[in-house]
């Protein structure tokens, strides 16, 4: 009878728990203009990574999967190598993502990824490692490209599209507007951010 | 980026989508507005995008080349249905879609109207492949009043029948954002089943949401939980309702602040 009373009582706080955990995730959802949720995560070396770690220091956080046409447009192009070139020359972590589930596309060990940065002469920060989607869910993240950043104060000021060119043609990078680069330079003039939302283009992410 | 360059250059034709260049009429009247189109057939699994892609993807681009003094209008979307799983919801068509323009002759016209369509699309299933194709129609020209149809005038005709139509000039649109989203209030009519809205903006609401239906006296009321990407107050809500068994609908919601 009391072990029947004990294993209701278990299974009541562990459902009040659950809960608990589910009203966090919620709470802590990414939106600009908030604090970014915290987050743990491994990269391609072993590495852990905590965003609040990074205190003190623009993160940007890109969502990636090297088999989708809008995430090859930046790669193809050059582009996102130069703008990882350029912005953690000047101090920001630059840290890409990957959140496709194993058997889909974009899924990457660590080992085919240092291959992939080394050949792609991709300089991101660090690439983290994400085939549960837990870090995707938590920001909510929804193509590839998705692009986010966080301020010193790890506040999000900018989500969304690369830019303002939606589409997998590497012809139309030339003349985009960069919205990832305007929010960083933007921030670190002192100026507001003058978009700090658009709608992401690409694949969608390949969670499990 | 040597492992997937194969897909990129996949042609058209070997491609998940086959397409093809239509004309509404197998002759044009100069002056009369002629309906062109191009035929998305799509392997099942596959699908391409709506003018709103939702979540992922992007629309096709067709971008037209017409002889000299002819105009050509805009394409015409059929209805679209939902697509993905949360969190990714996207709006397009799978199977076969028909995306329509008009075309306008110089009444005086005598030549015969050499059209080109340079068509760019992504058809996606778990992956997305980009395509680009070209594709040609000539249409001779037939002075008079008489109609001449092609074979596919059918299809023209059917997908009419999936165009959103205008909202019925007995009805009232208005929406609400709070906090947590849009309350959408329609009053004129009492749909028996449940209603779909497709925004025709991105960004504004949270595609892979449920949308709760409410009835009303004289109407119904939909709640569209807001996308994190709004940072800015809308004007409009735009997009299509779709009543099962009405039709769907084209509709324009002004965008108000809750009443206190």
């Amino acid at each position: 009878m009391e072990d029947r009373i004990m294993k209701k009582a278990a299974a009541v706080l562990m459902a009040l728990a659950f809960c608990l955990a589910l009203a966090l995730t919620q709470a802590q959802a990414a939106r600009v203009g908030k604090h970014a949720p915290d987050f743990t995560a491994t990269d391609s070396n072993g590495q852990i990574h905590k965003l609040s770690d990074y205190a003190g220091k623009y993160v940007v956080l890109e969502w990636t999967n090297r088999g989708c046409p809008y995430t090859q447009k930046h790669y193809s192009s050059g582009n996102m190598q130069n703008l990882q070139h350029e912005w953690t020359a000047k101090g920001v972590v630059w840290l890409t993502v990957a959140s496709s589930a194993p058997g889909e596309q974009g899924y990457v060990t660590a080992a085919d990824e240092n291959a992939y940065l080394k050949q792609a002469n991709a300089a991101p920060t660090a690439a983290l490692l994400d085939p549960n989607g837990t870090l995707g869910h938590l920001y909510n993240a929804k193509t590839t490209p998705d692009m986010y950043v966080i301020n010193p104060q790890g506040v999000l000021i900018y989500q969304g599209a690369i830019d303002d060119r939606p589409s997998t043609d590497p012809s139309d990078i030339r003349g985009a507007k960069n919205y990832v680069s305007m929010a960083l330079s933007e921030a670190m003039a002192g100026k507001p951010v003058s978009v700090a939302a658009a709608q992401p283009y690409g694949c969608s992410v390949k969670y499990r | 980026m040597a492992a997937a360059s194969a897909q990129d250059k996949a042609p058209a034709e070997n491609g998940p989508a086959k397409l093809q260049l239509v004309a509404e009429e197998a002759a044009y009247q100069p002056g009369v507005p002629l309906w062109v189109g191009v035929i998305f057939r799509i392997d099942p699994g596959w699908h391409i995008y709506w003018q709103n892609p939702g979540d992922s993807g992007t629309p096709p681009k067709i971008i037209w080349r017409l002889p000299k003094g002819f105009r050509v209008g805009t394409v015409r979307w059929p209805l679209p249905v939902r697509l993905g799983k949360a969190p990714v919801i996207d709006y397009g068509y799978q199977g076969q879609v028909l995306l329509m323009a008009p075309v306008l002759s110089p009444v005086n016209s005598i030549a015969p109207a050499a059209i080109t369509a340079d068509v760019e699309y992504v058809v996606c299933s778990g992956v997305c492949i980009p395509a680009k194709t070209q594709l040609t129609l000539t249409v001779p020209p037939l002075p008079g009043r008489t109609e001449h149809p092609s074979p596919s005038s059918p299809l023209f005709e059917a997908t009419r029948k999936q165009f959103p139509r205008p909202m019925p000039d007995s009805w009232d649109v208005s929406a609400e954002l709070s906090r947590k989203g849009f309350l959408l209030t329609v009053n004129g009519v009492t749909p028996k089943q449940n209603v779909t809205f497709f925004p025709l903006d991105t960004g504004l609401i949270d595609n892979a949401a449920p949308q709760t239906q409410s009835a009303i006296d004289d109407g119904f009321t939909l709640t569209l939980p807001k996308s994190d990407l709004l940072t800015r107050y809308p004007r409009n809500l735009h997009g299509v309702v779709d009543i099962p068994g009405m039709g769907a609908f084209e509709i324009e919601a002004p965008v108000t602040a809750p009443p206190r």
